[in-house]
């Protein structure tokens, strides 16, 4: 069976595309159409997977939208209702864009891809959130647990999933929900906007401002919170504001408690004590809430294996303290754990609900995006005026790109599929040496263009890796492949990862597997015998504020704007750059949507 | 001249879109007012909690419902 799943309306539209229960193509609308957290029907990544499965839209089985929209829409009534008379101004916008819109999914489906109605399918968004997890993990039998803004009503839901292979029997089910609008997603994106951060992209810069302040704001931060022994807790909502105000989702009593917001874009906010305090205050709580949830999870089921998922299972540093104290033997988290990786869910579920005979699969790599054909590579190149070289295989290639980054060069990489989820996991990253503190305000602000205070993330043979970090689990396990939590860089070995080391002494590291990275762990050991660190600098291959970049053109497209010394696309070769690079670098537009990050 | 009529169908379409929004935005806040103003201030006479503020006094999780899972994926809503 050809199941497409489809995510979109919201932020990170994507397309994934399962055949026979096995994902054969997946990616978000943003790397091809080029607009940051693209939320409209991702078209071109639905192309892309029909492309490179060889199909049409008429070979499709069935196309699976990421959750329930009616439902979806009862909970925004009811929230409308019972925030009257203080939410006309979010019932007016949101009813405008699900007027527009977001009533007529399975209607723009069945335009755009000429599928008949009853081919549409919907799949409720924490389960489709739970099946990116369970049914992408290694596990037969597992606890589920998927946490994240708001679905359509639940924010968090505890669930098991079972399967036996082909014709065996297959069971994922949803225990328990947290409901709206007690969230901690919420919680943590109103913190978020607080400190003056966009919405569902600035969580990450919370979670890296954290380690520069200290928790004294956790006690007020735990006032808002009304918890249970069970793990599950209520958000008092004298605090926010985003359950009756498109624009603000605080109150002027958090401002009161926290002090001033910082404006968006105003000042370095880790020279600000008070803001690096209240975000490490609430790192710190998000992740007592996280724990409390996985631990939960894991008395409700009895399994000793859980699957994690949803926008919260991005926070690296909550899931390394879940790997070491929720009481889990193995822990498997959806790369893509945020509502693109729904797409892919939704396709997974269907395909076991519809089809008996559905493949045991098992995500060991992220690499589900496109590829493009060394002639594109070479062609990009030329058209932009770079003199480069064809390397002779891929030992030279890493050979010469090692001695490039070990001489103090930042590398733009670009090889073979890009990568499901928002880490750059060595398909399409920017490189430096890792060794040298120097090299993080070199990467931040002439390569990237973003805020000084961010760090770097270290990818290391996955062999060494614990002799250099210590991880909060054996170096193989897939969070650390998928650079999906922090570890501590071990203290003797700090001076030699100074790039990669945040101020906390934690670093969120990629365990790079020579099975399923061949070519990048080759690169990483190149690394090893010059400098005697097995290990890169890796940071995604983009600008402040931009998508990845996808093809090789993008590629050179972000060279070209940036302070970057070398390119490595595929075999090829860059290491100069032409005094008037042609094409000129266009300017990607960045998302100008209003945020609609509170789910309505 | 076709150029010159280009941008008047363009300016009359975006005008055209300004206008509706300007209308929908209207209608909406009379909606808002007229029928969710009633319901909302009966649902408070009853005492009803849709948002679930005053639940449980022990637990914030809700049972989840498990249709077989074909059927699950159907219907929108
Ligand atoms: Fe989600």
């Amino acid at each position: 069976m050809n199941i497409l799943g489809v995510s979109f309306d919201y932020h990170d539209a994507a397309a994934a595309l399962v055949v026979d229960g096995v994902p054969v193509a997946a990616a978000p609308e943003e790397r091809f159409s080029r607009l940051k957290h693209d939320r409209r029907l991702p078209a071109r990544s639905i192309a892309f997977c029909l492309e490179r499965a060889g199909l049409t839209a008429g070979d499709l089985d069935a196309v699976v939208f990421y959750e329930k929209p009616f439902r979806k829409l009862t909970r925004i009534l009811a929230g409308a209702v019972s925030t009257f008379p203080s939410s006309g101004a979010l019932f007016r916008r949101a009813m405008g864009a699900w007027i527009d819109e977001r009533l007529w999914v399975g209607p723009r489906l069945e335009a755009a891809l000429g599928v008949a109605p009853e081919k549409i399918l919907y799949c409720e968004h924490h389960l489709s959130h739970a099946a990116s997890a369970f049914l992408c993990s290694p596990f037969d039998d597992a606890a589920t647990l998927t946490v994240d803004g708001v679905g359509e009503w639940a924010t968090a839901a505890i669930g098991r999933g079972r399967r036996a292979g082909p014709g065996g029997p297959f069971d994922l089910s949803l225990d328990v929900e947290l409901r709206y609008p007690h969230s901690l997603g919420l919680l943590y994106s109103a913190f978020t906007a607080y400190l003056g951060f966009e919405v569902n992209e600035g969580e990450y810069k919370v979670m890296g401002l954290a380690p520069y302040g200290a928790p004294r704001y956790a006690g007020a931060i735990r006032a808002m919170i009304e918890p249970f022994a069970d793990g599950s807790f209520r958000l008092d909502l004298g605090w926010f504001a985003f359950h009756r105000d498109p624009a603000r989702s605080f109150s002027k009593k958090f401002e009161d408690a926290f002090g001033p917001a910082r404006a968006p874009g105003s000042g370095d906010p880790a020279a600000d004590q008070r803001l690096c305090d209240v975000a490490a205050s609430v790192q710190l709580v998000c992740e007592e809430l996280m724990l409390g949830l996985a631990r939960e999870a894991r008395r409700r089921t009895g399994s000793p294996r859980l699957c994690l998922a949803g926008g919260v299972a991005l926070n690296a540093v909550s899931n390394e303290r879940l790997l070491r104290e929720a009481g889990f033997d193995s822990v498997w988290i959806q790369p893509a754990g945020g509502d693109a990786g729904g797409a892919l869910g939704a396709a997974l579920y269907a395909a076991h609900a519809l089809e008996k005979t559905a493949s045991r699969y098992e995500m060991k790599g992220a690499d589900l995006g496109a590829e493009h054909p060394a002639a594109s590579a070479s062609e990009a190149l030329k058209a932009a005026g770079l003199a480069f070289v064809e390397t002779r295989g891929e030992d030279d290639l890493c050979e010469r790109v090692s001695g490039l980054l070990a001489g103090g060069k930042v590398v733009g990489w670009h090889q073979g599929r890009s990568e499901w989820g928002p880490r750059a996991l060595g398909q399409r990253s920017i490189l430096a040496d890792p060794r040298a503190a120097g090299m993080k305000d070199t990467v931040n602000a002439k390569i990237k263009f973003r805020e000084l205070y961010r760090p770097f993330a270290p990818s290391i043979c996955a062999a060494a890796a614990a002799d250099w970090f210590d991880l909060a689990g054996p170096p193989a396990a897939q969070p650390y492949r998928f650079m999906l939590a922090t570890a501590r860089t071990r203290e003797d070995r700090r001076g030699r990862l100074a790039a990669v080391t945040h101020v906390d002494g934690s670093s969120r590291v990629q365990a790079v597997d020579p099975a399923q990275s061949p070519l990048f762990h080759r690169l990483a050991d190149a690394m090893g015998r010059v400098t005697g660190v097995p290990a890169v600098l890796n940071t995604s291959f983009n600008l402040k504020g931009e998508p990845i970049v996808e093809t090789p053109a993008d590629a050179v497209a972000t060279f070209l704007a940036s302070g970057m010394d070398a390119l490595a696309i595929g075999p090829f070769l860059a290491t100069s750059r032409p005094e008037n690079p042609s094409p000129r670098r266009q300017t990607w537009e960045s998302s100008t949507t209003p945020p609609d990050a509170w789910g309505w | 001249m076709r150029a010159i009529l280009a941008d008047a169908r363009r300016r009359l379409l975006a005008g055209a879109v300004r206008v509706a929004a300007a209308l929908g935005a209207v209608l909406l806040t009379v909606v808002y007012w007229l029928v969710l103003g009633p319901v909302a201030l009966t649902l408070r006479v009853l005492g009803v909690d849709l948002l679930g503020v005053r639940g449980a006094p022990s637990t914030a999780w809700t049972p989840a419902e498990n249709p077989d899972p074909k059927s699950r994926l159907e219907g929108a809503g």
